[in-house]
Parts: structure tokens; sequence; C-alpha cells
């Protein structure tokens, strides 16, 4: 079923994220991927985060839809201008990629080539009203194009600041919304109560903490993360560590199923853990 | 110096429309010297506010004033006496000035009563062209003391692009190729061996493109 049809379905949907490799050798990106076969619902090719070079998301995008799963491609405004991203838009079109999102881009600074210039030449906003357009068969210039292509869109929320901002972004045609990674239930639930009924289907991301520093990281320099003592004593204290971090991150999706519509799994770099917490979270 | 243009009349009476008295602030800098928000053109602006608010059956107080130098907190202190008395300050400086206007006079709107334009300097009486882009690390000394980043439309190091054509930029007849430019004063410097020299990929943090961009200077710090 294409994902535009599950979002219409009112079940809880899976998706994970999955980098492409630094490099062109696909054999784990490839892989990781065959394991999520039937077991989510959609896989999210984030493009260049957090300002890293790596392989184009629609390169991807595209490996993972040859192996017959469902693909949500995301385009940084960060690094492409409006010639780039539609003629980009129209190039997931014909490549059979149809959800598309965009991000604003993580600072280029924070990145690998802290060197480089940014571009930022449409907000997230700007370029769901572009897709909305190509989509009506009109680029941003109002020329007419050679036959229209088809999108389920989507939007971050933080990209959209706050509640109020993604309800905006549905307006514009956004039919799944992404939220930022959830570490405590009750502090997500009046965002999730107050996109409910939105019109578009509400996503949580889940991030997978992979050691005890990574969440004092989060803590300290994140703004808006808050995980825990509790949750931090709870992996120190494991025997297995990555294993409670596992569980950790399952017990967050059981629990999100009350909340949203789904959720998003993001491992960085632990994409091989995805099968894992997908078997814990769906016991 | 910083360059601007009065904003269209439409525009400006739009922005005014909620208000009956404004003051009308100028600048003594730059926009002093473009000819485009000095006390002259307070004074022409504030005419033209009056005399179409008037026709308009909705007549506008506008005082006028002009500082020193609006970018200065200093300078944008001697509005502290009289802003009270008024519902917007209209403001006729570049960007930086209406800024710090607006951030001394929290509660009041200031409105921009011009385009801030471009870093340039006059061509001729009446032309202005851009000169400098603030990259923040400036390569004048390597290129004939011709800027490739203000002044070559595709703002390419080691130039020029294919669209180069008898000294001039594809986009127009009107503008010069910075490269051809560059070309032409290293010959004449003897310096062509660094037009021979390729330049790296261009460490952007350095302009705007690391952020909001701060100067520091410790030992100037009160």
């Amino acid at each position: 079923m294409a994902f535009a049809d599950k979002l219409k379905s009112k079940s809880f949907l899976y998706l994970a994220e999955m980098e492409t490799p630094k490099g062109v050798d696909l054999a784990a990106f490839a892989d990781n991927g065959r394991h999520l076969k039937g077991r989510v619902d959609a896989v999210l090719v984030p493009d260049l985060s957090h300002a890293v070079m790596r392989l184009a998301a629609l390169a991807g995008a595209s490996v993972l839809k040859d192996l017959g799963l469902e693909v949500i491609v995301q385009f940084s405004c960060r690094d492409r201008n409006r010639l780039a991203l539609q003629g980009d838009l129209l190039a997931a079109h014909v490549l059979g990629l149809s959800n598309v999102m965009a991000t604003a881009g993580e600072p280029i600074e924070h990145g690998d080539q802290p060197g480089a210039k940014a571009v930022g030449d449409l907000s997230p906003a700007e370029f769901l009203e572009a897709a909305a357009g190509l989509a009506q068969g009109r680029d941003m210039g109002g020329r007419e194009l050679v036959g229209k292509p088809k999108f389920c869109m989507g939007a971050s929320v933080a990209s959209f600041q706050d509640a109020a901002g993604a309800k905006a972004a549905v307006d514009q045609g956004a039919s799944f919304l992404i939220a930022p990674p959830v570490f405590d239930l009750e502090a997500f639930a009046p965002l999730a109560a107050e996109l409910k009924d939105c019109g578009a289907t509400l996503i949580a991301s889940v991030l997978l903490l992979k050691s005890v520093g990574m969440a004092r990281y989060l803590n300290q320099n994140v703004p808006g993360v808050n995980i825990s003592e509790a949750t931090i004593k709870r992996i120190r204290s494991a025997s297995d560590r990555p294993a409670e971090c596992v569980k950790v991150a399952a017990e967050t999706v059981q629990g999100l199923k009350e909340l949203c519509g789904g959720a998003l799994l993001m491992t960085a770099g632990w994409e091989d853990r995805l099968p894992q917490i997908l078997d814990l979270a769906t016991q | 110096m910083i360059t601007a243009e009065r904003k269209p009349m439409e525009e400006i009476f739009h922005s005014v429309e909620p208000y009956g008295k404004i003051l009308l602030v100028g600048c003594n800098e730059c926009v002093t010297v473009c000819h485009a928000g000095g006390r002259k053109e307070v004074a022409m602006l504030a005419s033209a506010l009056r005399m179409g608010r008037l026709k308009q059956g909705a007549p506008l107080t506008v005082d006028e004033m002009t500082l020193e130098r609006q970018c200065d907190p200093e300078y944008a202190e001697e509005l502290a006496l009289v802003v009270d008395q008024y519902d917007a300050v209209c403001s006729m400086a570049c960007g930086c000035g209406v800024q710090t206007v607006a951030e001394r006079y929290q509660g009041l709107p200031v409105l921009p009563m011009v385009n801030t334009e471009f870093m340039g300097s006059s061509e001729k009486n009446g032309v202005w062209a851009e000169r400098c882009a603030g990259c923040g690390n400036c390569v004048l000394g390597l290129t004939g003391g011709i800027c490739p980043i203000a002044r070559c439309s595709k703002r390419i190091f080691n130039g020029p692009c294919g669209g180069s054509s008898k000294g001039k930029c594809e986009i127009s007849p009107d503008v010069d190729c910075a490269w051809q430019l560059i070309w032409d004063r290293l010959k004449q410097l003897g310096q062509t061996e660094l037009y021979s020299q390729i330049m790296a990929p261009k460490d952007w943090r350095s302009a705007r493109d690391g952020g909001p961009r701060r100067i520091v200077r410790e030992d100037m710090a009160i």
C-alpha cells in the first residue's frame, strides 16, 4: 500500500530513518534496508543531515525503493535554490519517489564542510508551496509543466516552530507531520493533543540513545530535550547498555501509540538495531 | 558607504496609514551622501506625506529630525526626549539605523522608509555601484583591487566564466565582467602570476554564511 493510503488508514505507522552512506559502498545501507522490508510503513531518507556530506538522498531513496520499500525523501533548503529544489522534486516523481518533505537544514558550520556557502533560498513553507504548484502543473516562475507530478507532502514540526505553524503547513498541503524526538511522553502529550485533528498524521520521532554520554549531551545542548535522570540511570546501571537503549526506544514507541499516528525511529548510525526496536515495540 | 533608495511612495503611504502623528528621522551619514535619507530627503518626504494624507482626508502630523548617525546608540538616544509624543518613528536610515532605533524604543513601531541596497561607491554624480560584499576575508590584494564577489554576477573565483564577452557580462551589456577588469588590472600591475594561481574554495564562515557576525574589540570595551 502506498504511504499516502496508509496515512488515511488510522493505524499506527512505523517509520525508520536511514542515512545514506558517506561514499558509494551500498552494502550495509541496502542490507539494513532489506531487514526493514515488510516491517515499516516507510523509510525516511534525510538530505545531508547535520550538514555532513554523503550520498544524495534521492539516490539513496531510489535504491531503497528498488528494494521494495516505501520511501520519504527529504530536501534540505540549506543546500539548494528554488531551481534545484523544483528540479529535484520533478526528479523524485520520475523516480517514483512521491513522498517528499523539506527541512531548513542544520547550520553548515556544525557539519563536516564548515566553509561551505549556505543557500536558504526557500523556507520549508515555501517548499510546500512550490511542490503544490508543481503538482498543479506550474513552476514557481508561473511556467506550465509538461506533465504534472504527484506528491504526498510532509513537513517537520520543528521547521514550522510550533503547533500553529504545523497547522499552517497542513493548510499548505502537508498530509503528515514529523515531530522532533520525544523522550518524555507527558511533555509531548499537549502538542499531540493540539495536532490530533489537524488534518494530517502526526508522526513523533524516537531517537535511539546510544550511551549515557549522548543523553547528557542532548540534555545540555539541544533546546527542548529533557531526558530524565531516571532514564539515564537506567541505561548506566544496565549490564547490556545498548540493549537497554533499544528497550527505552521501544517503550517510547509503545507509549506514543496512545498519543499520535506514528513513530519515526532514528538510530543515528545504528540502523542495524532497527529490527530489534521494532520487535519490542510491536509486541 | 551603505547605499539606499527611498521606498515607493505607495508602500510608504500604506505603512503609515494607521498613524496620525509620526516622527520622520533621517541620518547624516551614508544615506545623506547617497541622497536617500538625509535632512533634505526627510524634508521632501515629510512634505509629500503631509500633502498626500491631506488629500486623502486623513491629515498626518509629521515632525522631522536628522541624527548624526542612526546606527549609533549614543545618537539614537537623542530621540528619547521627544519620541513618546509619536505613534511611530519612520526612519530614513539604512537597516542598521532602523534596527538601532527599534532596539532602543521597544514599545514604538519603527518603520523603514528606504530600501538598503549595497556597500558601494560613487561612479559619477548620481550613480552608485556595488563594490564590497562584506565577506569578512578580503582578497582584493590578489585580484587587482577588484572584488570578484561583489562585482562578478556569479560571484566566482578563478574566473571568468564562459559568459564574458568583449569585457562585458552575459547578464547585461551594461555590466562589466569583473574578471576582465581583474585581468586588465593585474596586467597593468605586472602581477599576472596572481591570476594563474588557483584560489582555494572560499571559506564562507567569515561571511554571512557563518551566521550573524559581530566584532568584539576587548581593547575598546569599557
